[in-house]
């Protein structure tokens, strides 16, 4: 997987929890500095040793880890570099959610050998999304799952996502959003 | 043939575009330009707002739309820029317009370009190589601060392993020391015998351990000794030959007899290897390699930087090999520089260092096609006349002398085991440290300082030092687990590594 997967996870074990955990996931993975070249494509199964590494580290399920490194995804590319291909990508959560696709049509266009998921908008109503995701990935729907409660936050929304609908490389998720109440 | 759009497609397909009415005022725009230029005006005329960005002027669009001639606007008052062409319509015209990114596209997303605007892929793909490249600096700052972190963390290994083995080569030479003291007594039971030599020998295989934990630190284990390097290179030249190769012969001649050099022995053999692998390198098809030995005079160096004064010990490989043009030879010395292929550049690199080390130097010369001369010098401490090489131990056997040596280590047991080892030839005292080596010192006159380095309080480079200045022709003797820095020691003062072999250390002084 690609590189970059590496180094936010990094990036949020180091923001939780401190560089000494950090090291001892990468000394539980066999990772090194190496691994976290964002423009490398790894092996997934390097990326899933350090997923599980970093879920016993912080004693969580890998499904939970993954959620939660999903939602954590969104900030990381918004504040690095990526920050302004996302805003390219539509300033809205619906409009963003359609053009996943050309975004990642440029991507593998300078990576050729990543896999890439694939996201299409199969309905919009006010207030509701339902979005189909296809890879041939399997097992990371909980990734997927926390990428859109990111979104929605990026957006400034508050909702809830579920699946609908699954199948093994193929799921339907239904998102539900209104604007988050300003705080007081 | 006939197609029809709805309103909705028209937005999908052109989200720039704009109908006007056959006077040419503006009667509706699509969505993205709604978004991006709110300062244009439903019912104002369309040339009010644009000009043709071609150079001609544009007063009418119905020529255009009937020879479906492309048009470029360009917004009189804004940055912004569009293209494609007019349809005919029934109430107007339909411009099918898309924007001709300028660099100031900023604000500009997805869905203000028509899907396959071919303008959208390259300029997501230029974004996303340049964020690409934002990162890759990133991470290369990274690994670089990690591979300074790997660098801290390997020296501080390495610092703690010398730490240790300095310590580890104390604690072995007092048992190493003290078995063979025991070794020395009359042992009548074979067994408690044997058990002592079990010691010495087990206290011999630790010290090839720290050694190896030495090497970790970076330090040098080879003692600097004086030897005489024509022996040294006698009784190695069964080696020399073997790194000639079977195809070269090697030419020996030693004419530096009775010229001592204080040096790492191990050192010197290994540059002499090193030297004797680039000639046979430069000699694929064969021949002789000459291996000769002589003292000469420092003005007799030719060689930059050579020593200004003393003699030498000039240890000369002279080939027939390829030789070097000039531009080889200028870089022969650089570090990593090799013209071989499966050369490493190490080899002369390290020659000088080791010439340097023993405050010698190398000279070297090559005529292309002819063969090349290096030459290592080492400073003569000694010149013995009529010597045989194993002169040490014959005038240590004939002198049998009561020599005073001053013998100094804040270790008790290494003390008293050493003292007990050199009182049967000489008259020996001790002191703890070194304010009690001065005061002996000043007390009584004593023919060699043998100390230990690192202790308490002042150490015991500084001792000779201080002993140096106010006892000239006292000889030192320097020992410790801990090889000191070269830069920090007189040239004719010795050393000895720990664990002390206590012969070595007897010829050491009957050396002096």
């Amino acid at each position: 997987m690609y590189g970059m997967i590496h180094r936010a996870l990094r990036r949020m074990v180091l923001d939780e929890v401190g560089q000494q955990a950090w090291l001892a996931i990468e000394s539980r993975s066999g990772t090194s500095a190496a691994d976290l070249i964002s423009v490398i494509v790894y092996d997934d199964a390097a990326t899933l040793d350090l997923l599980s590494a970093t879920a016993d580290q912080l004693t969580l399920p890998l499904p939970d880890l993954l959620e939660k490194f999903g939602c954590f995804w969104i900030t990381f590319i918004q504040q690095r570099s990526y920050g302004a291909i996302m805003d390219y990508a539509g300033r809205d959560f619906a409009s963003f959610l359609r053009n996943i696709d050309r975004l990642h049509v440029a991507v593998l266009a300078t990576m050729p050998s990543a896999i890439m998921p694939s996201f299409t908008v199969l309905e919009t109503t006010p207030g509701a999304v339902r979005l189909r995701y296809s890879s041939r990935r399997k097992g990371l729907e909980p990734f997927v799952k926390g990428l859109l409660r990111g979104l929605l936050n990026k957006f400034g929304l508050e909702g809830t996502v579920e699946i609908v609908e699954g199948g093994d490389n193929e799921m339907d998720f239904l998102i539900r959003h209104e604007e988050r109440e300003p705080a007081r | 043939m006939t197609v029809s759009l709805s309103q909705q497609q028209i937005d999908t397909l052109y989200p720039a575009h704009i109908f006007v009415d056959p006077k040419h005022q503006i009667t509706a725009v699509g969505p993205s330009l709604q978004r991006r230029a709110p300062w244009l005006r439903l019912g104002s005329s369309l040339f009010d707002h644009f000009r043709s960005a071609t150079g001609q002027e544009v007063r009418d669009l119905g020529p255009l739309a009937r020879d479906s001639t492309a048009i470029v606007i360009a917004a009189r008052e804004h940055r912004l820029m569009l293209a494609g062409i007019a349809l005919q319509l029934a109430n107007g015209f339909l411009l099918t317009l898309n924007y001709v990114p300028s660099g100031d596209e900023i604000d500009l997303e997805f869905s203000d370009f028509a899907p396959g605007d071919p303008h959208l892929s390259n300029l997501l793909l230029i974004r996303v190589q340049n964020a690409l490249i934002e990162e890759s600096s990133a991470v290369a700052s990274e690994l670089t601060i990690e591979r300074q972190r790997v660098v801290d963390v390997i020296d501080r290994v390495g610092r703690m392993s010398g730490y240790l083995a300095h310590d580890l080569n104390n604690f072995l030479s007092v048992i190493s020391l003290n078995a063979k003291r025991l070794l020395r007594t009359e042992m009548r039971d074979e067994r408690q015998r044997h058990c002592v030599d079990v010691i010495v020998e087990t206290a011999e295989r630790c010290a090839e351990f720290t050694q190896g934990m030495m090497t970790l630190a970076n330090q040098k284990s080879d003692s600097r000794l004086p030897f005489p390097v024509d022996k040294i290179i006698a009784d190695a030249s069964a080696l020399f030959r073997s790194a000639c190769g079977t195809r070269i012969g090697l030419h020996v001649s030693l004419e530096s007899t009775g010229a001592i050099v204080n040096a790492a022995s191990n050192g010197l053999v290994n540059s002499i290897i090193n030297l004797l692998i680039n000639s046979r390198q430069a000699m694929p098809t064969g021949g002789t390699i000459s291996l000769s030995t002589q003292v000469v005079c420092a003005s007799e160096i030719e060689s930059p930087g050579a020593p200004t004064s003393g003699k030498f010990v000039a240890i000369t490989i002279d080939d027939q090999g390829s030789g070097m043009p000039p531009d080889v030879l200028d870089r022969a010395f650089e570090l990593f520089f090799s013209t071989k292929d499966s050369g490493t550049g190490v080899g002369l690199a390290s020659v000088r260092d080791f010439a340097e080390q023993m405050e010698g130097c190398v000279s070297l010369s090559s005529v292309e096609g002819v063969g090349t001369t290096v030459s290592l010098y080492l400073p003569v401490v000694e010149q013995r006349h009529g010597v045989n090489h194993d002169e040490p131990t014959a005038r240590l056997e004939e002198q049998n002398g009561r020599r005073k040596v001053l013998v100094v280590d804040d270790e008790d047991y290494a003390l008293e085991a050493l003292a007990e080892f050199l009182e049967d030839d000489y008259c020996v005292t001790t002191a703890r440290d070194a304010t009690e080596a001065r005061q002996r010192l000043e007390q009584d006159r004593h023919d060699v300082l043998v100390t230990d380095v690192i202790m308490h309080g002042v150490d015991g480079i500084e001792l000779a030092h201080w002993a140096a200045r106010h006892r000239p022709g006292l000889h030192v003797i320097l020992m410790s687990g801990f090889v000191p820095d070269a830069a920090q020691l007189s040239s004719d003062w010795l050393f000895i590594r720990k664990p002390i072999d206590p012969d070595m250390l007897c010829r050491l002084i009957e050396s002096r």
